[in-house]
Order: C-alpha cells, then structure tokens, then sequence
C-alpha cells in the first residue's frame, strides 16, 4: 500500500486530504508543518507527499529545497496543493521540484488523477 | 380545453426527443435524471414544469429550446486524459506502430463523441510529444451531436476545475495561458483540431478514412441496434488496419469489424473488409436523410 504524507497546518484540510486519500487505499500520515514533514521523512520516506504551500513554519518551498538537499535514494513525489492559480507561482514550484499540484479546494477525481500522474496509483 | 399531460408522460416525451435526436435511450429508471439535469434550463426560460418545456418546443419545433433541452440531458462528462493509462498506451504502443505501417506520413485521427474537446486536446498533446510523428502531418477531427459542447471545444477555454482533472502539471504550463479565473488553449493545438456537430449515426459527411479513432463512453449509452449502427458506422470510417479505442470496460463483439488487441485493454483493430472504397462509395449513394417528425 503505497503512503502518503499530507502536509498542511489546516486541520480540515488535513482530515478531508485524509478521507479522500484513504478511499484511494493509501496509508496516510500527517504533519502540521514543512519541519514536522522533513522529520517525518527522515525517519521513513512516503511515496507521496501532498504539501500545502502557505504555512506558518517552513513553507512549502522552503521544505522542497530542504528535502532535495537530502539525497534520498527514492524522493517523494510531491504534489503541491494552493489557492493560487497563477501561471509564476505554479513554474515557482515547478522549479523547486515539485511533480504536480492540486488547487484547493480539491476533490476525489482531482487527487485520483494527481496521483495517477505521479505514478503512486 | 385539452387535457394537460402528467409530468411522467412530459419525461416520456422528453425522452424520445432525446432518442430521436441522439439515438440514446433513458430507461424507466433514469427518467427521474430528465428532471434534475433540466432545471436549469426550465429556470433560465421561465418555464415550471417538464410540461411547460415540452409545449415550449411544440410551439417553436425549429426554435433553439428543442437543441437545448436535448443538450441538457446528455451526459458530457469528460477530462483532459480520461483514463491515463489508456492515454500511455496510445502514447507508447498505438502511434508508434501505426507510425511504422503507415508510408505516407499523414495520420488522421477521429474523436467520436469529443463533448467539450478535452479528448482531442489531449491527443494533440501526445501527438506533439511522439518522436516517431515529427514531421508528419496529422489530422484530428473531432465530432459531437450537442452543438454546445462543440462551441465549448472550439473556444478551448476551461475552468480551474477542468484543469486539473487530469492534465499534468507539465502540460498546463507549455499549451495554457491563464485569462481570468480560466485557462485558455495555445492556438498551435486548437489548429490541429477540427470540430463538428455530428450525429455517429447519420454521419453523413464523406469523412475518413482514419488512422485512430477515439469513441469512449459513447456507444455505452445506446440500446443494441443504435451501438450496431454507431459500429458500422465506425468501420465504415476506419483504414484497414487503424486502431478503435474505446472507454474502460467498453467492449465489441467480433462482429462489429474490429478484433480486440491481445496486449491493449479497451483498444481494437480494424479488420481488413472495412476500408476507404466501402466509404466512398456509401458517401456517393447515400440519400439526405428525411427530417426528424416533430415533438409532438
Ligand atoms: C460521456 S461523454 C464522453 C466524452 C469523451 N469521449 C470522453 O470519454 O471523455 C459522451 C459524449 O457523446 C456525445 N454523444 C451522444 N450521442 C451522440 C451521437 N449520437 N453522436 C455523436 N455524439 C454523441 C454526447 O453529446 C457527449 O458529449
């Protein structure tokens, strides 16, 4: 079963990321923020990890860079998650290394092809 | 004064039009879909009830209420590359082989039942994206029977929402620019595709032969002898040779002039008694066909 780490320091975001991935039978871990997720990665890298881009400690690119300065053998596929649709803001993230992205709010189709893309499903 | 029909005999009626203009069939037990996915349009013409629409149409039977009203009870549901994996295959397996058979160079490509063009537009990006087609012309025609939803192919314009069921992040940022809250297609994709209102079943244009055609969940929606005739129709149409592909879990007998790819899921071939002089042929003796008998 492949996981998924959710990184978001919205609780409703979280748990509704959760529902939708859990139906998707993936094995789903949280972190509230962009350092609590390079912890959790340390420890085991997930397959996936669905990164909110806005958050109060280590943003979204801040953590991209961190983890690409870790080497991991196999990375997480990450799939960046924003309100903002702007075509500079998505190139951003590109180049910081995310795979994909996802506008909030999402729903099951969305996350579904997401990870289709990614090669997770 | 005559006697109003009940709303159950307004769906009834609803449903034939339907049938008549589409070749679709609601059974019994959709019917109560008729309602929901008219509301709309009952709201936006000040109508009440399924009743009041069908003595709208009656009234005006060439008027533009009638083409609405069967607009809005097709399903047009679709996404930019609908099922990947079958996109992957089209991708890696289906062009590269038909790019090895084919000497001329040119591909056409045939989007049956294309709906708001996300299908086509994702064909062009993969055709774009195929090594073994540089150079070569390709052709994508794509056809759907709702006027509407051709419009919508046309203009290439999408919502947010649309955006991102499916299409890869990478391909959003070469072929699409953002204008307002949509995203609007590069022009060098829409040129490679052509779009037209027509009808599967009475394709009367002298269209084909193709190379590759695309008819997912489509024949899904007809009764028998309509998914008979949308097959012949699509042999009729296809070389040789050319690849059918259909949507997941959509299935041909053998019968129908196409054989099951062993390795491809969803993905037929087209045996070797359908071709182009069939085509011509039947495009120089077919008679117009007579006009729809009114609503009523
Ligand atoms: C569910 S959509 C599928 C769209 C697309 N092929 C896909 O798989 O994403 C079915 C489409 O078939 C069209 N359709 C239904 N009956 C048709 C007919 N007789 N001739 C042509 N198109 C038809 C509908 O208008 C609708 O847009």
């Amino acid at each position: 079963m492949p996981n998924c780490l959710i990184v978001d320091d919205s609780k409703v975001i979280r748990k509704v990321a959760r529902h939708i991935l859990e139906s998707l039978d993936l094995d789903v871990h949280e972190a509230q923020d962009g350092r609590e997720a390079l912890e959790m990665c340390e420890d085991q890298v997930p397959d996936v990890v669905l990164l909110d881009w806005n958050m109060p400690i280590m943003s979204g690119l801040e953590f991209l860079k961190e983890l690409s300065r870790r080497n991991f053998a196999h990375p997480p596929k990450v799939i960046f998650c924003t309100t903002e649709n702007g075509v500079d803001h998505i190139r951003a993230a590109v180049d910081a290394g995310a795979d994909e992205y996802v506008m909030k709010p999402f729903d099951r189709d969305t996350l579904e092809s997401k990870l289709q893309i990614v090669g997770v499903l | 004064m005559t006697k109003l029909p009940a709303s159950g005999a307004a769906a009834g009626r609803l449903a034939d039009l339907l049938s008549r203009e589409t070749g679709q069939t609601l059974s019994e037990a959709r019917r109560w879909r008729i309602e929901t996915s008219l509301r709309p349009l009952l709201r936006a013409h000040g109508l009440h009830t399924l009743d009041d629409l069908v003595r709208a149409i009656d009234r005006d039977p060439a008027g533009p209420l009638k083409a609405e009203a069967v607009d809005a009870m097709l399903n047009h549901e679709s996404s930019f590359f609908r099922d990947l994996a079958v996109f992957q295959a089209i991708e890696t397996v289906v062009l590269p082989r038909l790019a090895s058979t084919i000497a001329d160079r040119r591909l056409r490509i045939w989007c049956a039942g294309c709906s708001t063009g996300q299908e086509a537009y994702s064909l062009a990006m993969v055709v774009k994206r195929t090594p073994a087609l540089e150079g070569w012309t390709v052709s994508i025609e794509a056809s759907d029977v709702s006027a509407l939803a051709i419009a919508k192919a046309k203009q290439g314009r999408y919502s947010q929402m649309d955006m991102q069921r499916g299409l890869p992040i990478s391909e959003l940022l070469r072929w699409f620019q953002p204008v307002g809250k949509e995203w609007q297609v590069a022009d060098e994709l829409r040129q490679m595709v052509t779009f037209r209102q027509d009808n599967i079943l009475q394709a009367r244009r002298a269209c084909g032969p193709f190379d590759l055609i695309l008819c997912r969940n489509v024949l899904f929606y007809f009764p028998e002898a309509q998914r008979q005739q949308a097959c012949s129709e699509l042999a009729l149409r296809a070389r040789p040779g050319a690849h059918l592909v259909l949507g997941a879990g959509e299935m041909l007998g053998a019968e129908t002039g196409f054989t099951a790819c062993r390795d491809l899921s969803c993905i037929y071939v087209a045996q070797a008694a359908s071709g182009p002089s069939t085509l011509v042929r039947r495009a120089q003796t077919q008679a117009p066909l007579p006009p729809h008998p009114p609503l009523s």
